[in-house]
């Protein structure tokens, strides 16, 4: 029972927000994003106290409850997400003229959702979470529905979406033909030889997957999808989603080991092609918002490029170095994924403008708070020294170069010229974002942003601190930029 | 003395921080009064001055070196990266030059900007960069010296674009920042190569290990890259590096373009201090180096060939700071010269010889802009002699010392690199010597080229010009006063004196103990022509810029118009910027906007790209070509992705 106590602070909360709507009526129900928040910082502070037990693997539900420090992460931080975009999303629908409890009731279900879909080694499990938190963005995309955008990217996300499900319950039977079994343990005792059928499998996963993390050239509705959507909403998309499938493709890939050797390049130029087309394309938007979008595609290169030396790095006792390195990435860019968002969804006007970057001149003396909490997620994304960024992405360049190394041929070192490479490009790209906010004259007429509550500043600045914190500070109970490393190769081990 | 070390950086970063406070403040709308703010400013370069002394005088009974431990900043299995502090000779030198020119740099500044607004905050991010320039000479590890190394490019891309509402000015401050960058990335490739191979990124632990059996062995082992030794790559990445910070060829394009900071601040930053950082990086490994005569050969061509090349482009500058801007390129490659020769004390010693002479010249320079009313172009100045006389004198004293006219500092110093890459005994060195030799003559030509400008012959402006108030001519002049005696640190013994500054830095040398003894003793009468014909060509360039600028005027102007192509292409730097923007600005942005803009985009998605701001127009197109036509596209690229990974991987 002990093993649910996160999920049911969720469906509580849930439950609650529900029951109260009921009772309101049409007249709504302000109260429902401070309980949808907490609710969420709840079921974060279950996940933490669950950190220590999970060092021992448990399992529950008839396996397909599985509680071990990897899950427990990812549900910490999908977690984590929820409870951030909690905090931004009252004032968001507020300003649009809307007062949705039902949005705080999906989001609460969404991360139930993406807890499940990590914390199992089943497959069957695993789809499960997976549909359920897909059908609930779908719907959150679409949470703005006078807005024809947002109409608009729910209605995308969903189609394409239904394709790429299709796509990974093939993968799944194809797996299962070859296995039979959905459970991971009993498919990697199985799977000793590797198979057509189910290397084709495997591929469809890896498709299926990748379609959740925005891989090229599976990314498609991601930009539409992302700018679209509610701010606080593609902030969580883009940040929380990544964590769970990140986490769930991992777990396929470790299960799989027959298959690494063969699939290695595969997933190395699927990574090449994804930070290449992420960086240059935002590059050139107008939109930061957008710009943010191809980012986040960029970013899921990068984490690529970290499950290409995952697959390469044989199968050894102890924690898996490229494992801890995605993990620690996927640490580092959510929180600061989450700070650009916040501030984007506070700068956002009613009818859904001034994000452009003109839009953001002379910031720094219109909201300082909110600059510079641009400005530290700005160098973080573009892993600048003395940030969480930087220490996520030299992990990533760790692996690469320990690959690049040990490994024969020159692939490796390809992989690692495409991470320096979009790394200088990136910077272009985050640097105009300061450049417009410190350098730049304010635009005429000023956008029609309106005050940002004392709540959302806190959370800015306490993303601020974390980054930092995170990238330079020393630790402080167990956390700290080294504490950090510590907890990714947990993680992993 | 661990707490006298502390205090440095500390003090100046409390000065920071109080000003970033009253800039804050000042902000708000409240009034701060000015001399408060210039107090803060300049009493915490003052104090860590007086701190650094304190450390220079411990410095021997404490064995030669000083260490204290602030905290541990990364600890990961044999990973260990602590904020550790340490200073021995060299650093000793470094922090005298940063605190003791920086302060005088700060007191002028506070005439200088005198009717600016915000001058705390100037003031702060001037403190804040003299803390990470402190930073960057006292690491104990690479790891702090790279924050040093970051935080000052931040500070210096900070107080370039000072007047930021000027769009080419912050552009300028941008420049400097992308191409600095462009620099770090080799240096973060060394680094992490440096930790793979000796498992340290202490400075101690990696001379230990370097010269160890088995850290040699390893280091002088074959790399796998083009067959270059460990060391080599090493060698040549932290250089690559080195050549962004201290703008060398080719990363030199962003020095010129960082004049549109502040006055002062090119004094401070790009002239006196953060530009050598990376001749400080390579004096403080030079054990590494002196495994690699490859690394080393490198240095002392591209070192040689960019202060020839940088002089010739001074020749033709009308700005007299960009003169200044090209001239200071042309001295870093002097200094880099020196300690590519692997004879460290050399190089260092024109870093402490040119920080006097340039900030002199740059405070000089600050204060004609400042008297003729923020007018850059010599060719309206002219006839300041009467006007600015104690500009003018210290302005000459220090033109004279950087022409190598003896006995001046910038003689004794540019005599010594000149010499050591001469007896180098590689053709490395005598490349390198041979653009230095050369470059000496541009050196004394384009120097009184801008004294003759500026102070010669009648005022051809339109302002009124008058003599800068105390506090900017007497901080020129004790620069100038240093320029003209510093040079009696490093007397060489063939001419009576003892080399105080080489025996200084002597525990930091490997090699000291027998430098070239292959010339054994021709030695003597090598030195003493090389010194002969160095001098005769300093006055050799001294009478020419006489010869054209005061006595035949309209001698220049013949001149470049039976050759105007070549002086246009001078003129024009070379065009070494246009070629950068046609070569890799102008592809990167055309990639990103004609191929994945255009192809993937806009061709698949047409119109969407604008996205919320054209929700009309996209309804629009949404009607006429339907919902389903556009999300095919998506699907269908999906599928084929899909196809193509199954295709590949099974067939």
């Amino acid at each position: 029972m002990d093993l649910i106590y996160p999920y049911l602070a969720l469906v509580v909360a849930a439950s609650v927000i529900l029951v109260a709507k009921f009772r309101t009526g049409p007249k709504g129900f302000a109260e429902a994003g401070p309980i949808a928040a907490v609710g969420a910082a709840l079921a974060f502070g279950l996940c933490i106290l669950q950190w220590g037990k999970a060092a021992t693997p448990t399992t529950g539900f008839h396996g397909f409850l599985l509680i071990d420090r990897l899950g427990v992460l990812a549900s910490a931080l999908a977690c984590l997400a929820g409870a951030v975009t909690a905090v931004l999303l009252p004032h968001h629908l507020q300003r649009a003229g809307k007062d949705r409890a039902e949005v705080y009731v999906l989001l609460l279900l969404v991360i139930a959702g993406m807890m499940a879909m990590v914390q199992t080694d089943h497959l069957v499990g695993a789809f499960v979470g997976l549909e359920t938190l897909s059908v609930g963005l779908y719907a959150l995309s679409a949470a703005l529905r006078e807005r024809r955008a947002s109409v608009e990217a729910g209605l995308k996300y969903f189609l394409t979406g239904a394709f790429a499900s299709g796509i990974l319950v093939f993968g799944l039977a194809l797996v299962y033909g070859a296995a039979g079994s959905f459970s991971l343990p009993v498919i990697e005792a199985k799977l000793v030889e590797s198979s057509g059928l189910a290397l084709a499998g495997i591929l469809l996963l890896l498709v299926g997957f990748g379609f959740k993390l925005s891989a090229v050239p599976f990314h498609m509705w991601a930009p539409d999808v992302y700018e679209g959507a509610p701010t606080p909403i593609t902030g969580f998309m883009s940040t929380a989603v990544k964590v769970v499938a990140a986490t769930a493709l991992l777990r396929v890939l470790d299960a799989t080991p027959a298959f690494s050797g063969q699939i290695v390049e595969a997933v190395g130029w699927l990574a090449v092609l994804t930070v290449t087309v992420g960086n240059l394309s935002a590059l050139a938007q107008h939109s930061v918002k957008r710009m943010l979008a191809y980012s986040s595609i960029g970013h899921a290169g990068y984490l690529f490029l970290a499950f290409a030396a995952f697959l390469a790095t044989p199968d050894t006792a102890g924690f898996s170095a490229p494992l801890a390195a995605v993990m620690h990435y996927l640490i580092a860019y959510t929180i600061t994924n989450l700070g650009a968002f916040a501030v984007l969804s506070a700068l956002e006007t009613a009818d859904g403008r001034g994000l452009t970057f003109a839009d953001l001149g002379g910031l720094k003396s219109r909201s300082p708070v909110l600059a510079f909490t641009l400005l530290i997620m700005m160098l973080s994304l573009a892993s600048v020294p003395l940030t969480a960024g930087f220490l996520a992405k030299w992990n990533v360049f760790a692996v690469l170069v320990e690959r690049a190394r040990s490994s024969e041929g020159p692939f490796f070192w390809v992989l690692l010229v495409a991470l320096i490479l979009n790394s200088v490009i990136g910077l272009a790209y985050y640097l105009r974002v300061i450049s417009a906010m410190y350098m730049r004259p304010a635009p005429e007429p000023l956008p029609a942003t309106s005050p940002v509550s004392k709540v959302v500043m806190a959370v800015c600045i306490l993303l601020v601190i974390a980054v930092i914190w995170l990238g330079a500070g020393p630790n402080v109970l167990g956390m700290g930029a080294d504490g950090l490393f510590s907890i990714a190769r947990a993680a992993a081990g | 003395m661990g707490t006298a070390l502390s205090l440095i950086p500390l003090a100046l970063l409390a000065g920071a921080a109080l000003n970033g406070f009253f800039s804050l403040w000042s902000a708000r709308g409240r009034s701060v009064s000015r001399t408060l703010v210039h107090v803060v400013a300049c009493a915490a370069p003052l104090f860590a001055f007086a701190m650094a002394i304190q450390v220079w005088r411990g410095l021997g009974e404490a064995g030669g070196r000083i260490t204290t431990q602030w905290f541990e900043w990364i600890a990961v299995g044999d990973l260990r990266i602590g904020l550790d502090l340490t200073a021995d000779a060299l650093t000793c030198v470094m922090l005298l030059v940063i605190t003791g020119i920086g302060s005088l740099i700060h007191i002028y500044s506070t005439a200088y900007m005198h009717e600016e607004e915000g001058f705390a905050r100037y003031f702060s991010a001037l403190n804040l960069f003299t803390f990470f320039m402190t930073i960057l000479v006292l690491g104990k590890n690479l790891a702090v010296l790279f924050v040093g190394w970051e935080g000052v490019g931040l500070c210096s891309y900070l107080l370039i674009g000072y007047w930021w509402k000027d769009s080419e000015k912050a552009t300028a401050g941008m420049k400097a920042f992308v191409v600095n960058r462009v620099g770090d990335f080799g240096f973060l490739i060394a680094l992490f190569l440096l930790w793979r191979t000796a498992g340290t990124l202490d400075f101690a632990g990696i001379q230990a290990y370097a010269t160890s059996e088995a850290g040699r062995a390893t280091l002088l082992g074959p790399s796998g890259i083009l067959g270059a030794s460990v060391a080599t790559l090493i060698g040549l990445l932290l250089f690559w590096g080195a050549t962004g910070k201290s703008a060398q060829i080719p990363l030199y394009v962003w020095l010129p373009d960082a004049m549109a900071g502040p006055t002062p601040v090119s004094a401070l930053i790009h002239a006196a201090t953060m530009v050598t950082a990376g001749v400080y990086m390579v004096a403080r490994l030079n054990f590494l180096y002196a495994l690699s005569p490859v690394a080393q050969g490198t240095i002392m061509v591209v070192a040689g060939v960019t202060s020839l090349f940088a002089g010739v482009m001074a020749l033709a500058q009308t700005d007299i700071k960009k003169v200044l801007a090209y001239s200071t390129i042309s001295q870093i490659g002097y200094m880099m010269l020196g300690v590519g020769t692997g004879y460290v004390a050399a190089g260092m010693f024109h870093v402490v010889t040119h920080a006097f002479f340039k900030a002199a010249l740059f405070l000089g320079s600050g204060s004609v802009i400042h008297a003729c009313h923020h007018e850059q172009d010599m060719r309206h100045m002219g006839g300041l002699r009467k006007k600015m006389p104690w500009t003018c004198a210290a302005m000459t004293l220090s033109a004279a010392a950087m022409a190598g006219v003896p006995p001046l500092s910038g003689f004794f110093s540019k005599d010594e690199i000149l010499w050591r890459a001469f007896s180098h005994g590689t053709m490395a060195g005598k490349i390198g010597w041979l653009c230095g030799f050369l470059g000496a003559l541009l050196t004394a030509f384009y120097m009184f080229r801008l004294i003759f400008m500026t102070f010669g012959g009648s005022y051809r402006g339109h302002a009124h010009p008058h003599e800068v108030p105390k506090p900017m001519w007497m901080t020129q002049g004790a620069l100038a006063l240093g320029a003209a005696i510093v040079g009696f640190l490093g007397v060489p013994h063939i001419l009576g004196g003892h080399d105080i500054f080489g025996h200084y830095l002597a525990p930091i040398i490997p090699d000291f103990a027998q430098p070239h003894a292959a010339h054994g003793e021709h030695a003597i009468a090598v030195e003493w022509s090389l010194m002969a014909w160095s001098v005769v060509m300093g006055l050799a360039g001294i009478s020419a810029a006489w010869w054209a600028y005061v006595k035949k005027p309209e001698l220049p102007g013949r001149v470049t118009a039976k050759i105007p192509k070549l002086h246009a292409l001078v003129r024009d730097k070379f065009r070494v910027d246009e070629a950068y923007t046609a070569t890799v600005v102008r592809p990167t942005e055309s990639l990103a906007r004609q191929v994945v803009l255009r192809g993937v985009d806009q061709g698949l998605i047409e119109g969407i790209v604008n996205g919320l701001g054209s929700v009309a127009r996209l309804l629009g197109r949404v009607l006429s070509f339907g919902q389903t036509g556009l999300l095919r596209g998506y699907v269908g690229i999906m599928i084929l992705g899909a196809l193509l990974l199954l295709l590949s991987v099974l067939g």
